[in-house]
């Protein structure tokens, strides 16, 4: 029972190489690893999404970069496997194709403000789902990871 | 209870009404099932879905938050990932209390209000946070036990949700939906048999219906038409109501059923069960007979005849019914197919019709004469329109004359000859019937004066002759244009209207007499007498010829027969003369072919003598040659002016 403290102290440090301080977000490529805070990712290029969800009542407009243009850092071929993974460990992976088709955008703002943990930010990645109805379907929507953590890339 | 009210009754509109509504029923169910299970399976497949999911992220997020409560209970935990996992359970909760797509978990049975106590206990929670997370060595213990609690009551709510409740209910409802279809599946099994049965009893009943006369209950000509061949045994037999069309025109429709169904009747009452009886229209039927035992054709159509013979009662009057008959007979040997023998039962009823008796059976004599009458017909319509052809008509003359003096010649009666060059001599009775039957009546009796006047006007021209023409009037002459034609084609031709005698028969005349009376009054006023032809042997009675207005009396050949050596028949052609006599009405003998016969027709008071032995009938050649004669005498113009009717 010695060794009990001992052990919690190691997983702290785990832990704490994992969890951010500042909201940040996680970008893996094998073994390259970009860190994007929330003011990193408002100096890409903006893209305004208003949209009504299955998550809210109403329309709401978000803001962040596109998810293409993110990705676009890394060159990466169609074929890679993207997992978006959010803070609860909720995960959901696709091809690069496939999830760059559906226009997402990682937003940092919902109607012009910063989002908090209890309203599924810091990051939410968002479908155009107003814009482009046939994406309002259980199919897509498991895309909609809010609470965005990590992406990684293989 | 027979086959036709049983499908009568299956196709009467109550069992159509009840097996319409049945069917009715039957697709609403289909549709109701249908829409049952669409509901099924989109509400309830989609929210155990996202209830368990998102109830399951509940307990993950419950238990990641727990995990923090335990390190930091242990003092070891990190503050900023505890309050990270607090928001995330807290978010969890926002969203499941507020976002539509979890509105089907938060409806589910009490899930709302579990889901606000627990988030209300949650938010309950934060204060104590805050002066803990600052101490390290903070009590967590009381916080913990809240906290516990709480994660009971979130698991309980999982567990509720996940395995007890949704999922048994969406079986059930699999279940249910199973069992409908099951049922809907036999019902609509069962209903599929019964409308098959329907339709098969339905083509029967059509079928049945389209080759039965809904009046008499016979087979139709829809059913004749589906005969390819009979038996040669059987004779065929085409039998027609006469003078149907009066009955309809008298007594109406109604009536006319009423007859056929009477007449159907008697024909199926005669008939064995091996004969058939098809029902052609209201008045024609075809019979299709097998052989009689012992009978001939003859005694078996007789016997038919008798039995369809009957008066019938309608409106307090007795109408006579008769039928009449054309027999195809049972064929021997080469037998022709079944249309040629309907054919020739037809033209054995044709026949029939023709010669006007009840029955005629189809053979070969009955087929040549047909043939022949078909010639002869085609040879007189040549001849009449003045196209060569192989039938001529031509006249000859029989002279006239007194009985007193033998070379008298007072007249002659103009006699038709017919002659065709693949028959032979056609007799004359034969054409002028089939001329009347034809509807050449009127052409043959125009063509006949026209004739006459081309070879008998010289006569009248140069020789000042007078003597009288007597002309055969055919029934078609006898009408209105009479008059006209007598006065274009024979007066004004040159044939003195006092020399022309018109002879009609008692059987024309009588008919109508009125208006032949008329027409006689006309001509009279011309000039033209009439003579009756044929006179007693006609059907008609006294009165009609006391009735008729006509100026001679042509007494037949019959009464002229034996006189010489029967006193009885001597007498009473001598009667007939006085009886002539006394109506003022002049007598020629006809068939005096004797001299005993002359001498006694003398004594008897006659006075005009036509027969062979004073002359025959002879071409216009020779009647005049005969009046060239010296020893010949014949009235002239000037003897008929200075003595009109008092030489011959």
């Amino acid at each position: 029972m010695k060794a009990f403290p001992l052990i919690v102290f190691l997983l702290v440090i785990v832990f704490s190489t994992v969890a951010q301080a500042a909201p940040e977000l996680v970008v893996r490529s094998g073994s390259k690893v970009l860190v994007l805070d929330r003011d990193e990712l408002e100096t890409f290029p903006q893209t305004t999404v208003t949209t009504s969800s299955p998550y809210y009542d109403g329309t709401v407009e978000f803001t962040g970069p596109t998810l293409k243009r993110v990705l676009d850092t890394f060159g990466i071929d169609d074929q890679t496997q993207l997992t978006l993974r959010a803070l609860n460990d909720y995960q959901v992976k696709g091809t690069l194709a496939e999830v760059l088709e559906l226009d997402a955008i990682i937003a940092t703002r919902m109607d012009g403000r910063n989002m908090s943990v209890r309203n599924r930010g810091p990051f939410w990645i968002i479908l155009p789902l107003s814009e482009r109805p046939e994406l309002d379907h259980g199919d897509y929507h498991r895309f909609m990871v809010w609470q965005l953590d990590q992406i990684e890339l293989n | 209870m027979n086959t036709d009210s049983v499908l009568a009754r299956l196709f009467s509109r109550t069992t159509i009404i009840f097996l319409f509504v049945t069917v009715l029923c039957l697709v609403s169910a289909s549709f109701y099932t249908y829409l049952e299970d669409r509901k099924l399976e989109t509400i309830s497949l989609s929210a155990m879905r996202m209830g368990s999911w998102n109830l399951a992220q509940l307990g993950n997020e419950a238990s990641a938050f727990d995990r923090e409560m335990a390190l930091m209970a242990a003092g070891v935990g990190d503050p900023e990932e505890f309050m990270l996992r607090y928001d995330v359970l807290w978010s969890r909760y926002d969203y499941l209390l507020t976002s539509k797509e979890s509105l089907p978990t938060r409806r589910h049975q009490d899930n709302k209000q579990r889901l606000t106590a627990l988030f209300t206990s949650l938010k309950a929670l934060e204060p104590s946070f805050a002066t803990r997370l600052e101490n390290p060595i903070a009590d967590w213990s009381a916080v913990a036990t809240e906290w516990n609690r709480q994660k009971a009551a979130i698991q309980q709510l999982v567990i509720d949700n996940f395995v007890g409740d949704e999922t048994g209910q969406l079986m059930i409802g699999v279940e249910a939906s199973r069992n409908r279809l099951a049922n809907l599946r036999f019902f609509t099994l069962a209903a599929l048999v019964i409308v098959f049965l329907y339709m098969a009893f339905a083509f029967l009943f059509v079928r049945k219906q389209s080759r039965t006369d809904p009046v008499t209950g016979l087979p139709n000509s829809n059913y004749l038409a589906s005969i390819r061949g009979v038996d040669p045994a059987r004779m065929i037999v085409i039998c027609e109501i006469r003078q149907f069309q009066l009955v309809l025109s008298e007594y109406g429709n109604e009536a006319a059923i009423e007859l056929a169904r009477l007449f159907a009747g008697k024909l199926k009452a005669h008939l064995g069960t091996e004969d058939e009886v098809i029902q052609l229209g209201l008045s024609e039927y075809v019979l299709l007979l097998a052989p009689g035992q012992h009978e001939t054709i003859e005694e078996m159509i007789e016997e038919l005849v008798t039995a369809t013979t009957f008066d019938w009662r309608i409106h307090e009057s007795d109408v006579p019914i008769s039928a009449v008959f054309g027999v195809d007979p049972p064929c021997e040997g080469n037998c022709p197919d079944w249309n040629t023998r309907y054919q020739q039962a037809h033209r054995g009823l044709a026949q029939a019709h023709l010669k006007g008796v009840s029955y005629s059976i189809n053979n070969e004599d009955l087929r040549r004469q047909i043939e022949e009458e078909r010639q002869i017909f085609t040879g007189l319509r040549k001849f009449l329109k003045g196209e060569s052809g192989p039938l001529r008509l031509s006249l000859v003359y029989q002279p006239i004359v007194s009985v007193e003096n033998r070379h008298l010649v007072t007249g002659a009666e103009v006699l038709l000859r017919c002659r065709d060059d693949n028959i032979g001599f056609v007799p004359p009775n034969r054409v002028v019937d089939l001329c009347e039957h034809f509807g050449l009546g009127v052409e043959f009796g125009q063509w006949l004066f026209r004739q006459i006047a081309r070879e008998t006007r010289q006569l009248y021209r140069d020789l000042g002759y007078r003597g009288t023409l007597s002309i055969n009037l055919n029934p078609a002459m006898l009408g209105d244009h009479l008059v006209a034609d007598v006065k274009n084609l024979l007066i004004e031709q040159g044939i003195p209207a006092s020399t022309l005698c018109m002879e009609i028969t008692e059987d024309n005349a009588a008919l109508e007499f009125e208006r032949i009376n008329q027409l006689i009054d006309r001509l009279h006023e011309q000039g033209v007498i009439f003579a009756l032809d044929d006179f007693g042997t006609g059907h008609s009675s006294l009165e009609y010829v006391r009735e008729l207005k006509v100026d001679r009396v042509k007494i037949d050949r019959c009464f002229v027969d034996g006189i010489e050596l029967d006193e009885d028949k001597s007498r009473f052609l001598g009667s007939i003369i006085a009886m002539a006599d006394q109506a003022y009405m002049k007598s020629v003998i006809e068939g005096v072919e004797n001299e005993p016969q002359w001498q006694k027709v003398s004594e008897l008071g006659g006075s005009l003598i036509q027969g062979y032995h004073a002359h025959r009938p002879m071409p216009f050649n020779d009647y005049m040659a005969l009046l060239m004669d010296p020893k010949t005498g014949y009235p002239t113009e000037t003897s008929r002016q200075l003595a009109p009717f008092t030489d011959y």
